[in-house]
């Protein structure tokens, strides 16, 4: 019973989803800039009432972008990274024991994870450790021999001993 | 993952929102500077008056004069008064009336004390004729420049010294019709001020 994440699937998937989001904002960004400028050029000697509107859409826009940046969009691009980077980083390959499994999710390195406990034999010395999934479907049980690969404590493989 | 994504959200929220306020204020005054720069009154639609004196009813002067002119497309209308021998009255003379102002009304004393010609326009004869025939005029080195200003006609708004004033037409206005640097005949409020008041 093996376990493989398919990071060609899954970095297709956030570059997708990177580029969609980034044009939707760079779309509403042009809008509103827009609409200020209608607002700045179709103003009369009294523009009381546009600047209050150009005043109140920019602002919006401006909260919006605050909160995009630093809640939706900085998880899409952390996770668009992620899989970005995943080429050049450091994946070791380890002979480890499963122990359990969590269903409790986790955010880690700006992505939604869950968490499972191993144990580590190195040398003569035992490592309990924790280590994440990007999704909680493995079907170990306690007490299996997995030789497993990783990816910033994230599991990307894993193979049973037969 | 909703439960989880709610709490993130208010987590990272409390370390960003005085974001939120700091973006509204910038936000708020960056549109108002960019409003009014583009929706800037021109200044050949303003008229900017310097009195050597007291003006006590500010807001009827105002109202007359845009009233007067409002053919003209005068739209705003501003006066630096200040009584002549005050201890500011040089530095607002400077600051105010030579930089900003349109006309301005200065008692004959002191014109006779500064050279006229650094601030004021020269009174052409044919500016004469057209505008202020039969008026008086203060002269400087064989050259007009001031016309003398009818107190009786301004007594209703403002004070000025007992001496003679006259009304200098500064030669930076964009106001004196075709003497202006910009010359449009339409836009000669300084003359038609001047006129008025003159005698």
């Amino acid at each position: 019973m093996n376990y493989r994440v398919d990071i060609n699937e899954e970095y297709k998937k956030a570059k997708s989803t990177y580029l969609k989001y980034s044009l939707l904002f760079s779309l509403i960004l042009t809008l509103v800039l827009g609409a200020d400028v209608l607002l700045v050029i179709l103003a009369k000697e009294d523009y009381t009432v546009n600047l209050i509107i150009a005043i109140i859409i920019t602002i919006l826009f401006g909260w919006f972008s605050i909160f995009f940046f630093t809640s939706i969009f900085g998880d899409i691009n952390n996770r668009y990274r992620y899989f970005k980077g995943y080429e050049e980083g450091l994946k070791p390959v380890e002979e480890i024991e499963f122990l359990k499994k969590s269903d409790e999710l986790c955010y880690i390195n700006g992505l939604y994870v869950y968490p499972i406990y191993v144990r580590y034999f190195i040398g003569l010395s035992v490592q309990d450790k924790v280590i994440f999934t990007l999704k909680n479907d493995l079907e170990y049980e306690m007490g299996d021999k997995l030789t497993i690969k990783t990816y910033q404590r994230i599991l990307i493989e894993a193979e049973k001993h037969s | 993952m909703n439960a989880l994504r709610k709490r993130r959200i208010l987590s990272v929220f409390k370390y960003t929102w005085p974001f939120y306020i700091i973006s509204a204020v910038i936000i708020g005054i960056l549109l108002n500077v960019l409003f009014g720069v583009t929706h800037r009154t021109p200044r050949y639609k303003t008229f900017n008056l310097f009195v050597s004196g007291e003006v006590f009813d500010h807001k009827k002067l105002k109202s007359d004069i845009l009233e007067t002119y409002k053919d003209k497309e005068l739209k705003a209308f501003s006066c630096t008064s200040v009584k002549y021998g005050e201890a500011t009255y040089d530095t607002k003379l400077s600051v105010a009336g030579y930089n900003t102002c349109d006309v301005l009304i200065i008692p004959v004393s002191k014109l006779e004390k500064v050279k006229v010609s650094a601030f004021g326009l020269a009174l052409q004869d044919e500016l004469i004729t057209s505008y202020y025939q039969g008026y008086s005029f203060f002269s400087q080195e064989e050259v007009k420049y001031g016309i003398k200003i009818n107190k009786e006609k301004v007594s209703e708004y403002m004070t000025l010294p007992s001496e003679d004033c006259y009304m200098i037409l500064s030669g930076k206005s964009p106001n004196l019709g075709i003497y202006s640097k910009t010359p449009n005949e339409e836009r000669n409020i300084s003359l038609l001020v001047a006129k008025d008041w003159g005698m």
